[in-house]
């Protein structure tokens, strides 16, 4: 069940039309308010943020390994695939490479690289575990390392030494309505690799920038630490980079220290709240709200904890927020900074009493769309969170 | 100088004395002129520092009717803002936030709109530029239109109250979304038929809240 949203705007009429509130964004409308005061010095905070994301990178020889690998795991697959059908029973249609790995959002410590195959024929179970033991039967030809294979929802993992392939199964849209759940893979993880490929392409076409790519890895760096943040799925993540970095007016980058402390004002200002225009997905139709998939907890939650942490980062207090220094318990304790204390903002989101809960029936289709949507969404966050 | 009738209604007069020459003398090319043709301030004048203040306070309240007045959003905004340093919370950062402050801001939002706005729109705009730290050490500042040197209005406040503040508008503002107007304002929540319709609620109550005070 989802909140109204209760944005300005609401007629009071018989069909009540949802208009999503637009956040207040200082860098959307810098006019309105002129700079009285001098520009805050940042040169060592940039300089941290550069270094953590050096840090946070991972290393040439990881990807490297992990390029290796995930080549000898293609090679295979392209083998596979143009097999006659006497010998392997599985039509394959396409893979794309997709993930973090692809992005180049890697992250230090997490050596994943993510496969999507695309099935022609139904992507049964058998089917799956056959492909399973044939890849890895084609790329050991090749390679003396140890090999484990380890079935999941989606598909299955190959694992060696150092690396790990992710192998995230689809198949091709008329198939979709085919599907018997006790045979094939279930519809929602099939449809959530698919959104992983859309995914891949709309970061390699649109988010490219190294700032972005920073600003990822960053986001996903706070997300693992701070509590708050981790209903933030990578897709999200990857969105809401691409809207710090480049969503202003001028169409240009901002630097990363701009944009990280954009990105912390936004979401105080209640960016990802219910009612809030947010990001629209780019890579579904009917214009859904990404951060309608978390819960409304969740996006009290988050808001909360940015609230925090921008008032801790006001004060000086980055290091903590980067990592740098102290812990994680900076967004739930009370600190002083220079002198200020800070204190943790409170939630205030109370989940209704299950009487209420009969009464709030969704009355636009909007919303009952953005349900339906949400446990695709939601199966996908635990597709990506493998990556 | 203060006025009290003596009958009901009591009703308390504040009467400031000040003159418009007490704000020139600062000014660079009058001091010299000032200077030499000036006598010598009598030695009873008045407080110089509380002279200026009163004409800025006149500045202001001009500033008010041209700006503000007009628009009856603007000035139910302002007013509801002021209620809000009037609950009685044991911790209550409205209190540090004077109001001239809190009509600059309400009038840079209502202006800066594309559309015009509804009162709930125009108090979650506040609050949402409250939240995303404008008063904060990193934060633009805001400038006094009633000045001719850009002026830091918020120059007056020091760290932990700006503190203070932003973090009681971040939590003003999630209460706001989460339809708990009724906390914000101070209020009953007005009818247990009002949750059905989020519109209603928020109207209801902004209601009650200008009924229930008289300022």
């Amino acid at each position: 069940m989802r909140g109204r949203p209760r944005s300005g705007g609401m007629g009071r009429g018989a069909p009540r039309l949802f208009v999503p509130h637009i956040p207040f964004d200082f860098v959307m409308c810098e006019q309105a308010f002129p700079r009285v005061k001098p520009a805050p010095k940042d040169d060592e905070f940039t300089q941290a943020l550069v270094k953590r994301n050096q840090e946070l990178t991972a290393s040439t020889q990881d990807q490297a390994t992990i390029l290796d690998f995930i080549t000898k795991c293609t090679t295979a697959l392209d083998a596979l695939v143009v097999l006659p059908n006497t010998e392997f029973e599985v039509e394959i249609e396409e893979y794309r490479q997709v993930g973090s790995f692809k992005k180049g959002t890697m992250m230090v410590g997490n050596a994943i690289a993510d496969v999507a195959v695309i099935f022609k024929s139904l992507p049964t179970k058998d089917s799956v575990k056959l492909l399973s033991e044939k890849l890895v039967a084609k790329m050991k030809e090749d390679c003396t390392n140890e090999l484990t294979v380890e079935m999941t929802d989606a598909g299955f993992e190959i694992k060696a030494e150092n690396a790990t392939v992710n192998v995230l199964i689809a198949t091709i849209p008329s198939n979709m309505r085919k599907l018997n759940s006790a045979m094939h893979l279930d519809q929602k993880t099939l449809q959530a690799t698919l959104a992983a490929i859309r995914h891949v392409r709309w970061f390699e076409e649109s988010a490219f920038h190294s700032s972005v790519k920073m600003m990822v890895r960053l986001l996903k760096d706070m997300s693992r630490r701070f509590e708050g943040f981790q209903p933030l799925t990578p897709w999200i993540i990857d969105l809401l980079a691409h809207h710090v970095v480049m969503h202003n007016p001028n169409r240009q980058p901002l630097p990363i220290n701009e944009a990280f402390r954009r990105c912390l004002k936004i979401l105080s200002s209640g960016f990802f709240l219910p009612g809030s225009a947010g990001i629209v997905d780019p890579c579904e139709s009917g214009n859904v709200r990404v951060h309608t998939v978390m819960t409304l907890e969740q996006q009290d939650q988050v808001c909360c904890t940015a609230q925090t942490l921008l008032r801790v980062l006001a004060h000086g207090g980055f290091k903590q927020i980067l990592g740098i220094e102290g812990t994680a318990a900076v967004a739930t304790e009370v600190n002083v900074f220079n002198g200020v204390v800070v204190a943790p903002s409170e939630k205030v989101y109370e989940k209704p009493v299950e009487e209420e809960k009969k009464e709030e029936k969704p009355t636009e289709k909007q919303e009952e769309k953005e349900d339906k949507k949400n446990g695709d969404a939601k199966e996908e966050k635990t597709e990506e969170e493998m990556e | 100088m203060i006025l009290t009738s003596v009958s009901a209604p009591i009703v308390t007069v504040h009467v400031t004395l000040t003159s418009t020459t007490m704000r020139q003398i600062p000014n660079a090319d009058a001091e010299e002129s000032a200077t030499k043709s000036k006598k010598p301030d009598p030695p009873d004048i008045l407080d110089h520092h509380k002279c200026c203040e009163a004409l800025a306070t006149l500045r202001r309240a001009k500033w008010f009717q041209a700006k503000v007045s007009p628009h009856q959003t603007c000035v139910i905004i302002c007013r509801i803002i002021r209620s809000f340093a009037c609950q009685p919370h044991s911790w209550n950062p409205w209190k540090l936030l004077n109001s001239w402050v809190m009509e600059l801001l309400t009038e840079r939002i209502y202006s800066n709109a594309i559309n015009t706005i509804t009162p709930t729109t125009c108090l979650q705009r506040v609050l949402e530029v409250l939240s995303a730290g404008i008063l904060l050490e990193e934060g633009t500042g805001l400038r006094d239109p009633c000045e001719k040197e850009p002026t830091d209005v918020l120059a007056n406040l020091n760290l932990q109250q700006k503190e203070d503040i932003t973090k009681g508008a971040q939590h003003f503002l999630r209460l706001l979304v989460f339809g708990k107007m009724h906390e914000l304002l101070g209020v009953e929540l007005p009818d247990s038929q009002v949750r059905k319709r989020a519109a209603d609620q928020e109207d209801t109550a902004d209601q009650s809240s200008k009924k229930g005070k008289i300022e």
